[in-house]
């Protein structure tokens, strides 16, 4: 299923089957739409997101987190299809200095941001934009981007906004997403929203 | 076009032609963020071209570049360019670019095409490919009288060892201003890789 521009209809003409499954593809499988979306009602170790569609083109990932460790900051990551092999490359440039980037070559995860935990600021989450684009094809290793924000307190040298792209060594599709912290649980109020973008016609 | 907020109905409302041209069409046609044209290379290319682009009513398109080079070499430049221009001073780029041990500011202007980071060719790792993503404000020309303008994040690799892996970002301008009805991703050498793709999407004002 695709997205294909829906034709001018002039009055009287009939609303058939075709054209309303033509609405329901571009709907459905065409535009940019949400696929998952869960707040946290209580700490919780692993945010999982399986059985993922594997009908669209593109995968958006927005995350707004907070960790319920005993320290200040606490580390996002995200391993796919359930691989902790070293197999994940990573390069994240950091905006808020004149630092070169670092690096994580093979890998057991990403790391896409650092989020406030319990003894960071009260009720200050972080939040992270993570892109993967063509996550179902099998031709190639699949490669992201993210954007973040680090901002675990008021103190201005604490905040950060980041921005990485990973590889993953592997050219099987996507069909998983398991986020962990670093150390401890996420926190209660912890969102996570999937959304997806299909191709053209 | 302008995305229209589609309002409760009763029962026994009537769906009008206007119903469907303006919450149904005009919405998922150019409300919403959707996909406009794609492209998957089965052969090498030089260029991935989009021609006949119709782009007005779009407030911002995305370009999704996933690609990889054929040149002998680790890596080429990617470049984009829009109605065919490859005229020195109709673009110009500001771009960051870091990797283990440096980071880079970088300006290029005049320049003949969007100038992005490097994308993986013939001799890095195989199977890995660079991915750049371009936003395009007003690229229907709704706003002519300026420049377009053009932003994107990027990242690339050309082998499994410290210091090949960059991500960047940059902004761009189109000196040219005018509608947008074709797009060519072009490389400094060689030619685009098979299995290199490139999605664009693209969504309306409020």
């Amino acid at each position: 299923m695709s997205f294909d521009a829906l034709p001018f209809k002039d009055y009287g003409d009939t609303l058939t089957e075709a054209l309303w499954d033509q609405v329901a593809a571009a709907v459905n499988y065409g535009a940019m739409r949400p696929l998952a979306d869960s707040t946290l009602g209580s700490s919780q170790t692993t945010i999982t997101l399986s059985s993922i569609d594997q009908d669209f083109a593109v995968l958006l990932l927005l995350i707004t987190g907070r960790g319920a460790a005993a320290t200040s900051q606490v580390n996002l990551y995200v391993n796919v299809n359930q691989d902790t092999g070293n197999r994940y490359d990573a390069e994240v440039m950091n905006l808020s200095s004149s630092a070169a980037g670092a690096e994580d070559l093979a890998a057991a995860k990403w790391t896409i941001a650092g989020f406030p935990a319990a003894t960071g600021t009260t009720n200050r989450f972080g939040a992270v934009k993570l892109w993967l684009p063509f996550y179902a094809d099998t031709g190639f290793h699949k490669s992201v981007m993210w954007q973040n924000n680090r901002m675990r307190d008021n103190t201005a040298t604490n905040f950060l906004t980041q921005f990485g792209a990973g590889w993953w060594r592997d050219t099987s599709a996507i069909s998983r997403i398991d986020l962990t912290l670093s150390s401890g649980d996420f926190a209660a109020g912890t969102r996570v929203t999937l959304h997806a973008m299909g191709s053209p016609a | 076009m302008t995305y229209t907020a589609i309002p409760d109905a009763a029962t026994l409302d009537t769906f009008t032609e206007a119903m469907y041209q303006t919450y149904w069409r005009d919405n998922l046609n150019a409300g919403v963020l959707r996909p406009i044209a794609e492209t998957t290379l089965t052969a090498t290319a030089t260029t991935i071209d989009f021609q006949n682009l119709s782009l007005a009513g779009f407030r911002e398109i995305m370009v999704l570049l996933h690609g990889r080079g054929t040149t002998a070499a680790a890596t080429t430049n990617v470049g984009l360019r829009f109605n065919g221009s490859s005229t020195s001073g109709d673009y110009e780029t500001a771009y960051w670019t870091t990797n283990s041990t440096t980071k880079a500011t970088l300006l290029t202007a005049p320049d003949t095409r969007v100038k992005g980071i490097t994308i993986p060719a013939a001799s890095a790792p195989t199977s890995v490919f660079g991915l750049h993503m371009y936003w395009i404000t007003q690229p229907g020309g709704d706003d002519t009288g300026w420049p377009t303008h053009i932003s994107y994040i990027a990242g690339s690799k050309y082998a499994h060892s410290t210091g090949s892996q960059y991500c960047g970002f940059g902004a761009a301008s189109w000196m040219d201003g005018t509608p947008i009805t074709r797009i060519t991703a072009v490389l400094d050498t060689g030619d685009f890789a098979v299995g290199s793709r490139v999605l664009i999407a693209g969504a309306a004002d409020i």
